[in-house]
């Protein structure tokens, strides 16, 4: 008797699929899944990016929006707690600061003529002046640092406009505008439908006055109920409410359902 | 992919770990399933080719045909093992040469079955860990990425869910992968350990027909 007998050699090893190979494929799939969900490959999806409209619908739109924000006229927020504090801290520096100068210089003038005199207050006048005018400025930073701003506008102040604006009319874009106006006059429940990804696009065509000419889907959402919930919004605001002459005439809207639900 | 470049370093350590699980949960998948197949299509061939022969040495010449069966193998060995007694009987005719044949054929048989069921079951038990696992791993991530939002509350002082939600989300990704790598894993082994039994109960089934034909030969001489 040779060798090991309870080692079988040779029957085997020869036709056993190897581990390292399946080991790459599944790395590859790995990689494959990571490259697919990480939207290196189809930006799609890794989620849709669903578009953000800023409008109020209580400032006319226009054609060329400016860059701001499209809320009304801007709130002024006033908070007296926050500010009050700052003001008091910086107004007796403001007024120490303004007498400790001036109070040796006035001792130093014994014989000089009345121009120079005339001259040095001038001067000390301009000085007295951008004092305050930097005074003011740290006076508005400190009420701006001291301001609680979650949850606010970011900019009070703002021009009207579009965040993405580059035109030079203060108001919304017409386009956002009319996107805004379609869906508040669209009502439909999730429940109603079977999917939540539903969007149909519409051409929609308006004459001088705003009111709605003629419309038709370009792409229908395939779900009767979105379709028609989207018809009775649009006949809903088959007049809108533009002073003449309005300036879009043909429109394309798409009519996206998450955006409803949100 | 932000979830996971923002997760703390804890959280990203967990998430290699599941992922080394994951890939290497897949391989086996894939080796399992060309082995496994492979041998129950072979065998299937093999039983056919079996009971069509009337000779075992016919039998032996087309072996090569069907090597990724199991039950090739246990016939090799029942083969070899009642050539080699059957040589022994002819030099030594005093002992009765049947019993002690069909013993040592069936102690073949059984050896080469408990050998064979090792081959198919190898790694399987890699499956079975990381099912069992890797939830569990996962949820460490996530435990101690909530442990980490909570802190940064703590230091925020702020429970809006701004601070809170980014933290957990980040966190509940392990837990998510973990249980992508464990589903898999429960399923593939699930499914192999149930083809191994079929094959299990095949190769009994064959050394059972294989010893009562060697008794039969046996009486007929």
């Amino acid at each position: 008797m040779t060798g090991n007998r309870f080692i079988r050699r040779g029957t085997r090893t020869d036709i056993e699929p190897k581990l390292g190979r399946a080991f790459l494929t599944s790395l590859t799939l790995h990689l494959l899944v990571f490259l697919i969900f990480s939207g290196l490959i189809w930006p799609n999806l890794s989620g849709e990016k669903r578009p953000v409209y800023y409008v109020d619908l209580v400032n006319l739109p226009v054609e060329r929006p400016q860059a701001g924000r499209p809320a009304a006229a801007p709130v002024k927020k006033e908070k007296p707690k926050a500010k009050t504090p700052v003001v008091k801290k910086s107004s007796p520096k403001v007024e120490k600061s303004a007498t400790v100068p001036v109070t040796p210089k006035e001792k130093v003038p014994a014989g000089p003529s009345d121009s120079e005199i005339a001259e040095r207050i001038a001067a000390m006048q301009k000085k007295k002046e951008k004092r305050k005018e930097i005074d003011a400025l740290k006076e508005k930073l400190a009420a701006l640092t001291s301001q609680e701003t979650r949850g606010e506008d970011a900019v009070p102040d703002a021009p009207i406009g579009m965040p993405e604006g580059s035109g030079d009319q203060a108001g919304p874009s017409d386009m956002a505008w009319l996107q805004a106006y379609l869906k508040q006059q669209w009502a439909l429940s999730e429940y109603q439908v079977t999917r939540l990804d539903l969007k149909a696009l519409v051409r929609l065509q308006y004459d001088k006055k705003g009111r709605l000419t003629d419309f038709r889907f370009l792409e229908k959402s395939g779900d009767a109920i979105f379709d028609d919930s989207v018809k009775s919004a649009i006949l809903k605001s088959r007049q809108l409410p533009l002073p003449e002459p309005v300036r879009f005439r043909e429109v394309d809207v798409e009519f996206n359902l998450k955006d409803l639900l949100n | 992919m932000d979830l996971i470049m923002g997760a703390g370093p804890v959280v990203k350590g967990v998430l290699l770990v599941l992922v080394y699980f994951s890939v290497v949960s897949w391989a086996i998948i894939f080796l399992k399933m060309k082995t496994i197949n492979r041998a129950k299509k072979d065998s299937e061939a093999f039983l056919e080719m079996f009971w069509s022969k009337k000779r075992f040495d016919v039998v032996q010449q087309n072996l090569k045909e069907f090597a990724h069966s199991p039950l090739t193998v246990l016939f090799r060995e029942a083969y070899h093992e009642l050539a080699r007694s059957q040589r022994q009987t002819d030099d030594d005719e005093a002992f009765g040469i049947d019993m002690r044949g069909a013993d040592n054929v069936a102690r073949a048989l059984r050896r080469a079955t408990t050998q064979e069921l090792q081959r198919l079951e190898k790694f399987l038990t890699f499956l079975a860990t990381t099912g069992s696992t890797a939830p569990f791993i996962g949820l460490f991530g996530t435990v101690w990425g909530i442990m980490d939002s909570f802190r940064s509350i703590g230091q925020t002082g702020s429970a809006s869910l701004a601070v809170v939600a980014p933290g957990i989300s980040e966190a509940l990704v392990a837990t998510a992968i973990g249980l992508v790598a464990a589903i898999p894993a429960v399923v593939a082994y699930n499914h192999f350990v149930n083809k191994v039994n079929l094959l299990s109960g095949e190769m009994d089934n064959f050394s059972q027909e294989f010893l009562n034909i060697i008794e039969h030969m046996g009486r007929r001489k």
